[in-house]
């Protein structure tokens, strides 16, 4: 005991660097800790940013769709044609060729004239 | 008071404190833990349900018969309701007539109880907000493309505690096209089973494929617990359990758009020229039972069905019967052809009667005084006591019966579609002295419209019963088959293939020159059909009408290889009567323009020695006259 006491340093250098790195230690891990939950937060928000404009282009792209169908559905067909907006040209039956029939005189091998 | 006596008193006082810090913090934590855990739980912790979308109806080549319009409800927070100020920086209450004229524009139209339309107005929005309720819905269902306009003008007048829900609309893009098998989707008002008042409101697929396939259609709805900050905005990341939402399935059916287009057409002029009561026609591929077109008169807009009486929303094809009348003796003559010791042939001779037969209580017509005919004579001319004495050679009524169940009479089908009723079929054991006489000729026996078309098919296929068929398959978003629906065999050989091919024959010579439907042909091709004409029973009369019938036509073509089976059913017209109301004259010519029309879409070749000889057909009919 009276030897160690002998040799016992005036400034506890040891000891004192010993805290300051378990300060620096613990310093950094809190910064770190704080970092990363930051981060998860900002993640999260970018997340629910990205979500959100995907459920409005999914949306969007739903209601065109839908406009598309309506527009290009039979009954509003019809009425564009009647109204002029489509302009559709008789085809004259003598230009009309039946896929059955060719294929039918193709393998008779008379081909079409 | 000494110190050790004061010592003491603190020490109690600490101890007492203590203790009943102590017990209050045993109770909070263990008998009403679970009270004040749920209760934070419920500040912190929230449930967002996650919709599912309403799948699509889709006809066989994709293109779409229903589908969801999205659309926004607008909200207003009044709790929250302000604008921000520019000098002070902060937000400041704004007053309600400035945000109801700001909104009212953008809101669209409001249906006043009368049933017209007039544009949301500043006090409509005004009536809307309840001071400092959180949660006043404004107006519902206003299109996407407004409040985008709305939010940016919001945006530009900062104010806030304005938002939106999602919504949506169910659209039908071809409207009255095949309205009574697509059906619709709406609100169904649920009533308590004893006191009978009203408990609830559930959206869901009122009519049409829309109900019968609302499992499918609809999907399942999810749910995601998070977690909420202190102004009750979600954190994103902490979230906790969630369950995906699983989106409807779309419904795949074997209706040929364009098809169905034709049917529409033909059948719209028909009832303009005719204005029946109602009418029908189905048109069905025989080899699988495939339906390739189905419509109804009268009919609704989907898209508006507040608007649509209820008797112009029952599908006749499937929830109406009628007596069949003279499309029945096919069904008499094949089952007596498919008894072998009958040896009853095409051209077994069979003696009319002259044109008149008694029976205990009764007697029966023909509608001219035939002698003998053949057996393909008696379907080509309709004879009515020809069908009768064909049915009685079968001796029992039970094998009669059992005949008539055979092609599916008295049951229902089994189509996909709601509301099918089976007709009426009574047992033998039912029947009066006047049933044998009556029902080989279509009479006493009620049917639907696709119990006969079905019926018909048995002869057009080779003599099996295929169940009808409307739902080709279900699909996910992706266009994977989810479920398939193959053809279905009900019965095998209710006909042998020899009896199918020799009802062909004669039902062909049905459209010839002797036959009741010469109106039915169609050029470059052979038709096989059997027309159908029955009195309407009057119940002011208490008798059969000799004026209102219910006329049909039911027939397929090409007869040598069926592509289609299409069926023309018209009742009680209120421009034709009397004699001219009949099978051959108005539903065969109906059904005539509707199969050269579909023969064309459906790609199917003309035969140019047909054409021809239908041309010469033509002109000898004109030089007769007829």
């Amino acid at each position: 005991m009276s030897n160690k006491r002998r040799h016992a340093q005036a400034f506890p250098l040891t000891a004192t660097l010993i805290g300051l790195a378990v300060a620096a230690c613990l310093t950094i891990f809190a910064i770190k800790a704080l970092t990363v939950k930051y981060q998860v937060i900002q993640g999260g928000d970018k997340l629910k940013r990205l979500e959100k404009e995907l459920a409005e282009l999914t949306i969007k792209n739903e209601d065109f769709q839908t406009e598309k169908d309506r527009l290009t559905s039979p009954p509003a067909l019809i009425k564009a044609m009647e109204s002029g907006l489509i302009a559709l040209q008789k085809i004259d039956d003598k230009f009309v060729v039946t896929i059955g029939r060719e294929k039918k005189l193709a393998a008779a091998g008379e081909g079409v004239k | 008071v000494s110190l050790t006596s004061r010592a003491c008193l603190a020490t109690y006082g600490m101890a007492a404190l203590f203790t009943t810090l102590s017990a209050r913090l045993y109770y909070l934590a263990g008998p009403r833990h679970e009270y004040y855990s749920a209760l934070a739980q419920s500040v912190y912790e929230g449930k967002q349900v996650l919709p599912a979308r309403r799948g699509a109806i889709l006809d066989i080549h994709g293109s779409v018969l229903a589908r969801n319009q999205p659309q926004r409800d607008i909200i207003i927070d009044d709790t929250v309701l302000a604008e921000y100020d520019e000098k002070t920086k902060r937000a400041k209450p704004v007053d309600h007539a400035k945000v109801a004229a700001l909104l009212a524009p953008f809101l669209g139209e409001i249906i006043e109880p009368d049933g017209k339309k007039r544009p949301v107005t500043e006090d409509d929005v005004l009536k809307r907000i309840v001071k400092d309720r959180r949660y006043c819905v404004i107006k519902r269902k206003i299109p996407e493309d407004n409040w985008t306009q709305l939010a940016a003008a919001l945006e530009k007048a900062k104010i806030r505690g304005v938002t939106s829900e999602q919504n949506f609309d169910r659209v039908y893009p071809a409207g009255k096209l095949l309205c009574h098998v697509v059906g619709f989707y709406g609100c169904e008002t649920k009533t308590d089973p004893i006191t009978k008042k009203e408990v609830g409101r559930d959206f869901k697929g009122i009519d049409g494929i829309e109900r019968s396939m609302e499992n499918w259609l609809a999907g399942q709805e999810g749910w995601r617990y998070y977690q909420k900050n202190g102004s009750g905005t979600e954190m994103a990341s902490y979230r906790g359990e969630e369950r995906a939402p699983r989106h409807g399935s779309n419904v795949r059916l074997t209706v040929d758009l364009n098809i169905q287009q034709i049917v529409e057409e033909e059948l719209e002029k028909a009832c303009r020229e005719l204005r029946p009561k109602k009418a029908t026609v189905i048109i069905m591929d025989p080899s699988t039972g495939a339906i390739l077109a189905m419509a109804n008169r009268p009919c609704y807009d989907p898209n508006l069905p507040g608007e649509a009486k209820p008797e112009m929303r029952d599908n006749h094809a499937v929830a109406s019967f009628y007596e069949p009348g003279s499309t029945f003796k096919a069904i008499s003559a094949a089952g007596v052809l498919n008894t072998p010791d009958l040896h009853t042939t095409l051209d077994s001779k069979i003696f009319c009667e002259n044109g008149i037969i008694s029976y205990p209580g009764g007697k029966v017509k023909d509608h001219h005084a035939y002698g003998w005919l053949t057996v393909s004579e008696i379907i080509a001319k309709s004879s009515n006591i020809g069908a009768i004495k064909l049915a009685r050679s079968l001796k029992t009524q039970d094998r009669f019966y059992s005949l008539v169940r055979s092609f599916g009479f008295g049951t229902r089908t089994g189509i996909a579609l709601p509301s099918e009723t089976p007709g009426m079929l009574a047992p033998p054991s039912k029947w009066t002295p006047g049933t044998m006489y009556h029902m080989p000729f279509g009479h006493e026996v009620t049917a639907t419209p696709l119990q006969v078309i079905t019926a018909t098919c048995v002869f057009a296929n080779g003599g099996k019963l295929m169940m009808p068929k409307i739902v080709r398959d279900i699909t996910d978003d992706a266009g994977h088959v989810l479920v398939d629906y193959p053809p279905q065999v009900v019965r095998e050989n209710v006909i042998t293939e020899k009896v199918a091919r020799d009802m062909t024959t004669a039902l062909e010579k049905v459209t010839s020159k002797i036959g009741t439907a010469i109106r039915a042909r169609v050029p470059g091709f052979r038709v096989a059909g059997k027309t159908g004409t029955t009195q309407i029973f009057d119940h002011a009369l208490g008798r059969y009408s000799t004026e209102d019938h219910t006329v049909s036509f039911v027939g397929y073509l090409p007869a040598e290889a069926p592509k289609f089976c299409c069926l023309v059913m018209i009742e009680d017209s209120a421009t034709v009567n009397g004699a001219k109301d009949a099978g051959g004259l108005l539903a065969a010519p109906v059904f005539s323009k509707i199969a050269e029309r579909t023969a064309r879409q459906l790609g199917l070749e003309p035969d140019p020695a047909l054409v021809a000889e239908e041309m010469e057909f033509r002109k000898n009919l004109a030089k007769e006259g007829r």
